[in-house]
This record gives C-alpha cells, sequence and structure tokens, in this order.
C-alpha cells in the first residue's frame, strides 16, 4: 500500500455526492475529504447547490396540478400516432368512441363490477373533471327550460331535443340518446341534454333532471381511458354537493343542490339503469 | 394501459418542476409539459411495460425542449441585454431567498446541456445512467458536464465575475 494521497477529482466529488461510485472509491474519496479541508469545503458547496436546488423548485412539484395537464394525461388514447390528437378538440370520431364505450359497457353488464374495481384512482385525479361538471350545470341550470335543448320525453326515452327530433340528434349528439330510467325513484324529470366540452379534450354528455321541488340536478358522463372502476363518492365544491363514480370507460358526476343522501340514491338508480336482464342501455346508445 | 396513466400523473409535477427549472418560467414550463403528455399520450401505443416511465417522458420532454431552443434559435427575435449581466459580481446576501435568486440566475448562465444535467441528477434524482439515456450521451459526457456545472456555479455563488453566454442580437 502507499501512503500518497490519491486524486480526487471534481467528477470524483460530484459522483460521490451523487452515490454513483462503488464502494472501494467512495471509501477513498471520503476519507480524502476528511483529511483535506479545501476539498472538503468543495464538497460541502457542492451538496449545498442540491439542497438549494430543491429549495427553489420543490413548491412547484407540490402545487396542484392545474386542469389543462390533467386532462390531456386522463384524455382519451390518440386515434392516430402521426401526433396531436390528445389535444384536439371533440370531434365525431370521439362521439363515436364513447358510443362503441357505452355499448360495450352495456354488453359487458354489471355483474359484480363494484367487487371486481381494480383499483381506484386517486380522487384528486377526477378533480379536473368533478369542477367541470359543477360549472356545467350552472350554465345549463341558468339556461333551462330553453327552448333549444327543452326535451320531449315519452316512457324514458328522449323523442326530441328542441325541435330537433330523436331521429336527427346525430347532427348534435352523433348517437341516440336516452335518459337514464329513473322512474323508480319516481320524482325525477329529465329537462334538457347537450354535448359539453367545456374547454376539455373528449366529448361529454350532461343531462339535466327537474324534480318534483323544481330543483335542478344534472348528470355529466365523460369517457375516460384509464379503465378504473371507482365506487360512488361525493364530495362539495361551490355550494353544490357531487356523488361521482367511474364504471367502464366512464366517469360519471350528479351534482345538485340536494343532500349528498339524495343524490346518491339518483346515482343507485342510474347505476342499476343500465343493470342485469334490462335491454334498454343507460345514458347514450348506438341502438 | 390504465397503469400507464396513473404513472404520467404522478410524473407530472416532477415534469412540471423541471421544466420551471429549465425555462424560469411558470408559463412556458407548463407548455412545455404539456407538449410532452401530449406526445406521450398519442405515443402510449409504444411503451413498454417495464422500461423506465419517468426517463421516457423526461426524453420526450428533453427533447421537447431541445426542439423548442432551435426552433427559438432559428428564429432570432430582439432580445434586451440580460438584467442579470454583472449581477452576481456582487457578494453574497446573507438572505437566503437571494442566495437562492443568485443561483437561479446562475444557472441559467450555464450551457443548456450543463444546466440540463445538473436540474436532472442534481434536483430530479436521477443516476447517470437515467440521465445518460434522457440526454442520448455516453455516461462519461454525463459526468464531466455535471462536474463542470458545478464548479462554474461554485465560482459563481462564490463572487466570480459572470460570463454570461453571448446574448443573440438580430442580424
Amino acid at each position: 500500500m502507499t501512503d500518497t494521497p490519491l486524486e480526487i477529482s471534481d467528477e470524483d466529488l460530484g459522483a460521490y455526492i451523487d452515490g454513483e461510485l462503488d464502494v472501494a472509491r467512495h471509501e477513498q474519496v471520503a476519507a480524502a475529504i476528511a483529511g483535506d479541508a479545501v476539498l472538503a469545503g468543495k464538497f460541502a458547496n457542492f451538496s449545498k447547490q442540491k439542497v438549494d436546488l430543491h429549495a427553489l423548485y420543490d413548491s412547484y412539484a407540490k402545487e396542484p396540478v392545474p386542469a389543462r395537464l390533467l386532462d390531456i394525461a386522463l384524455a382519451a388514447p390518440a386515434a392516430s400516432p402521426t401526433g396531436g390528437a390528445a389535444a384536439a378538440p371533440p370531434s365525431k370520431s370521439q362521439w363515436m368512441s364513447l358510443a362503441a364505450g357505452i355499448a360495450l359497457f352495456v354488453a359487458g353488464g354489471v355483474g359484480g363490477w363494484f367487487s371486481q374495481y381494480i383499483q381506484a384512482p386517486d380522487s384528486y385525479l377526477l378533480e379536473p373533471i368533478i369542477r367541470q361538471a359543477v360549472l356545467a350545470h350552472q350554465i345549463l341550470e341558468s339556461e333551462a327550460p330553453d327552448d333549444a335543448n327543452r326535451l320531449t320525453i315519452e316512457n324514458d326515452d328522449i323523442v326530441a331535443v328542441g325541435n330537433t327530433s330523436v331521429g336527427n340528434i346525430a347532427a348534435g349528439f352523433e348517437v341516440p340518446i336516452r335518459a337514464p330510467a329513473l322512474k323508480a325513484l319516481g320524482r325525477y324529470t329529465p329537462v334538457a341534454v347537450r354535448e359539453t366540452s367545456g374547454g376539455t379534450t373528449a366529448p361529454t354528455a350532461q343531462l339535466l333532471y327537474r324534480d318534483v321541488d323544481q330543483g335542478f340536478i344534472s348528470l355529466y358522463v365523460k369517457p375516460h381511458s384509464t379503465r378504473r372502476g371507482l365506487p360512488f363518492d361525493n364530495r362539495e365544491l361551490d355550494g353544490y354537493n357531487t356523488v361521482y363514480w367511474i364504471d367502464g370507460p366512464l366517469t360519471y358526476v350528479l351534482v345538485g343542490r340536494k343532500d349528498p343522501a339524495q343524490l346518491a340514491d339518483m346515482a343507485q338508480a342510474i347505476y342499476r339503469s343500465r343493470g342485469i336482464g334490462e335491454t334498454k342501455p343507460a345514458i347514450l346508445t348506438t341502438e | 394501459m390504465g397503469d400507464v396513466r396513473a404513472g404520467i400523473v404522478e410524473c407530472i409535477p416532477h415534469l412540471r418542476r423541471y421544466a420551471r427549472a429549465l425555462t424560469k418560467d411558470v408559463d412556458k414550463a407548463d407548455d412545455l409539459v404539456q407538449d410532452c403528455l401530449t406526445k406521450a399520450i398519442n405515443k402510449e401505443e409504444k411503451w413498454q411495460t417495464g422500461t423506465n416511465l419517468r426517463a421516457w417522458l423526461f426524453t420526450i420532454l428533453h427533447n421537447q425542449f431541445m426542439d423548442d431552443m432551435r426552433r427559438q434559435a432559428a428564429r432570432p427575435t430582439l432580445v434586451a441585454i440580460d438584467d442579470n449581466v454583472g449581477k452576481l459580481s456582487n457578494p453574497p446576501s446573507q438572505e437566503s431567498s437571494v442566495e437562492l435568486k443568485r443561483l437561479e440566475t446562475a444557472l441559467h448562465t450555464l450551457p443548456v446541456d450543463q444546466r440540463v444535467v445538473i436540474l436532472l441528477v442534481g434536483l430530479e434524482g436521477m443516476n447517470y445512467a437515467e440521465a445518460a439515456e434522457i440526454i442520448s450521451t455516453p455516461i462519461g459526457t454525463v459526468r464531466s458536464r455535471l462536474s463542470r456545472a458545478r464548479e462554474t456555479l461554485r465560482q459563481l455563488m462564490a463572487g466570480a465575475e459572470l460570463t454570461s453566454p453571448p446574448k443573440r442580437r438580430p442580424a
């Protein structure tokens, strides 16, 4: 062995700080730092740079993620590998994807969905969707009933929106529309429906109901691609109560000023309305 | 596919932090992350399960950033003489916020290839192999760029005269 001091380069010192040295070299550098004040000063300085970088920028990693970024991350997969699709506005093909998703949802039935959901996404992932639902509810609530979106209902089927018959609904929605069967609750009448984009990257459907007390409740439906189930959950936002859940390829948000328990009853009814043995699909269908 | 999306969402705060440190501008940083996410979602089918999702996303972001830099360089615009020039020759303040501000200014005087590696390793905690993969360069180059970056920052923070990279002026 030799007593000659080992040459410790700045690269060595950096690699020591970054944990990139093997054990033998790590010990050599540690010993050199212990015995060399200049090297120790540089080591302290380099180490402090790391600490200061975190002090400078860590707050950005702790901020809530902007909705526009979450929207992209949760958007439906691109239809084309050529790029740009994830940021594109809702298109006819996306509406058809929505219809296809719902068709799949209906064909799959409901058997044991609640018992087999894989892993619920963190609820914060749904934050922008819930906000959009509340905003859309406020807008539609202020507009309804209005001639353009007034519904004509026959036996739970929406036969017309405004002056447009269901046969021509494709012009606005691309797919025929039916209201969830809420007869069992005996108090909710669908009064309006519309497509809402809300600046998001995926199409959404919104159905407004009026209950016997003349209060409004809206059902906001948006496709997603995570395919992870989420049982019913609720939260209050901007004075509105919401109940939301993910079932198959769709995220549902019920919004209203009703008691959360009442909204939960309605959510259950909607969930069951496309249930086992029923031939009618729930929200939208390609029939 | 759902796991990929969850992984992407999990990485967004880190992408934002890195982009903010790279660009020194919150809006530009979020635009950069938005472009990165759009590309990632559009390439989602190419994602190989079991590979390093974080490195994949940072690679996309890095490439986008470099493309943006090249485009900007190809379209020179009138740029005011940098207010930061010479500021680092002032002695360090005892106030940590001022000290951190000086560090940020110093960081942005580094050549971009050095800034990138010190942020990937020093801020994002990447190991050298990950950083090398992200910027498509040998590990040895990562080591040497890191070393130069650290030494330059040390000197600047100690009050050495700032030698700012030349500012692009219109022809």
